[in-house]
């Protein structure tokens, strides 16, 4: 009768335990885990692995950009009136990426005023998608109070795409974070290719070719969650056919090599694949990247 | 002997399912505070590449690095999963760096002479219990980057 009742009370907990973490602070990475939990636990040598496809932030595509020779044109970015359109999840995701990129092209050429208007727009959004302490208040506060020094600017905005991400991964939403990055990188890539074309500079021409690499782990990451998530597997169809351009450029494969300075303490690594591209092939880029963005920031 | 067996199991699953609903939200506050301090004078580049693992798990990063960069990979984990140990691999999986062959830093600096993807790879410990139970905990890989001078 105490076994019985004993019995009762663990099922009665497990229930609640189960129906307590499918609950709404449930993410799809935490169901992969227990899985892979559950698959160690009965098998303990098991190696199963967490992967994640990392995508350069719009920070660093802007300063590569800018170290490029590239000059600011406020003419590349999104128009901050065009934030009243979004209403949609998927919109307000994609855009906010879009303005976070902008902000970043803003903020590493000291644009002050134009800086506030972005992050005014990014603020809008993030609130919109309901992520609490990125892109908000407290850091409009922090940007203003550092608006004379570039590196901490930057520094906070980084810090907003990392609390964005992990916000919307901890509240079971990481294909929302999947199409916040897709937007940042098409920005980036939009933003590239018209300093490239305006400007004929061969150097952001090559940075163009090198996103290759990361479209490459991009639709990797939007593979990963468009089965979930209705706005990323559109994403990821306006994606393919630029992808389908970049594995037009072929690299050779040469091998790796590693060097170090013991005098100086550092490490260089390297190969020798080159990642230019012709004059039709950015052409060819560039329209695409400038469709996708102009259907995105509709 | 039997239901006795069965109740230890979902004792054990109702443990380790709490557990994880509370230690993944806990996830990223704590790497935050504890990690992200780390990673400067690097920007980080705002991606949350964080994780819950048991012991003997494998967390895999894929990420491209660019020529005339500089970099910081760090590796943040909780204490009770031991000293994670992490290589830096070529896509070929060609390994470029082995934190167990060098002191087990950490993290690894490096110059990026060449445009490139690589691979991160981060081991935790096996575990050396008997229990059914083993040690878990988070692993984040945080990347951060600075203009080469």
């Amino acid at each position: 009768m105490k076994t019985k009742n004993t019995f009762k009370s663990i099922l009665l907990l497990s229930t609640s335990v189960a129906l307590f973490s499918c609950g709404g602070s449930e993410t799809d990475s935490e169901t992969i885990t227990a899985t892979d939990t559950a698959v160690t636990l009965s098998e303990k040598d098991s190696k199963a692995q967490n992967v994640f496809y990392s995508i350069p932030s719009p920070i660093e595509t802007t300063s590569l950009l800018k170290a490029a020779g590239a000059k600011y044109n406020s003419q590349y970015l999104n128009p901050i009136e065009n934030v009243s359109k979004y209403s949609s999840v998927k919109q307000k995701a994609i855009n906010l990426g879009i303005y976070g990129a902008d902000l970043s092209f803003t903020s590493m050429f000291d644009k002050t005023q134009e800086s506030m208007l972005y992050l005014r727009c990014t603020n809008k959004l993030a609130t919109g998608l309901g992520i609490s302490g990125s892109f908000d208040e407290k850091t409009t506060e922090r940007i203003e109070a550092n608006m004379e020094s570039r590196d901490s600017l930057l520094s906070i905005i980084s810090d907003s795409y990392w609390n964005a991400d992990s916000y919307l991964k901890e509240n079971g939403q990481p294909g929302v974070s999947a199409l916040i990055i897709a937007g940042g990188w098409i920005e980036g890539l939009y933003i590239a290719t018209k300093i490239a074309t305006d400007t004929k500079n061969e150097e952001v021409a090559t940075r163009i070719g090198e996103q290759k690499l990361s479209l490459d782990n991009l639709v990797a990451l939007l593979e990963a969650y468009s089965a979930d998530n209705e706005g990323v597997k559109e994403v990821l169809g306006l994606m393919t056919p630029l992808k389908a351009i970049y594995d037009g450029i072929k690299v050779e494969p040469s091998e790796t090599t590693v060097s170090t300075d013991k005098d100086k303490g550092v490490t260089t690594i390297g190969n020798n694949s080159s990642y230019k591209i012709s004059a039709d092939q950015l052409k060819a880029i560039s329209d695409k990247a400038a469709e996708i963005r102009n259907k995105m920031i509709q | 002997m039997k239901l006795t067996t069965f109740i230890k199991t979902i004792m054990a699953m109702s443990v380790m399912v709490l557990f994880f609903s509370e230690s993944q939200a806990q996830c990223s506050t704590n790497i935050k505070k504890k990690c992200m301090p780390n990673i400067a004078p690097f920007t980080p580049n705002g991606q949350a590449n964080t994780s819950t693992v048991v012991a003997g798990q494998k967390t895999e990063v894929s990420q491209t690095f660019y020529s005339g960069q500089d970099y910081r990979i760090f590796i943040c984990s909780d204490a009770n999963l031991g000293t994670c140990s992490f290589k830096v691999m070529d896509q070929s999986r060609k390994v470029l760096f082995d934190s167990q062959k060098n002191d087990s830093p950490d993290f690894w600096d490096f110059k990026s002479k060449s445009t490139q993807q690589l691979i991160v790879e981060v081991t935790t410990p096996t575990s050396q219990t008997t229990s059914s139970v083993l040690p878990s905990g988070c692993v984040t890989v945080l990347v951060g980057f600075k203009k080469d001078k």
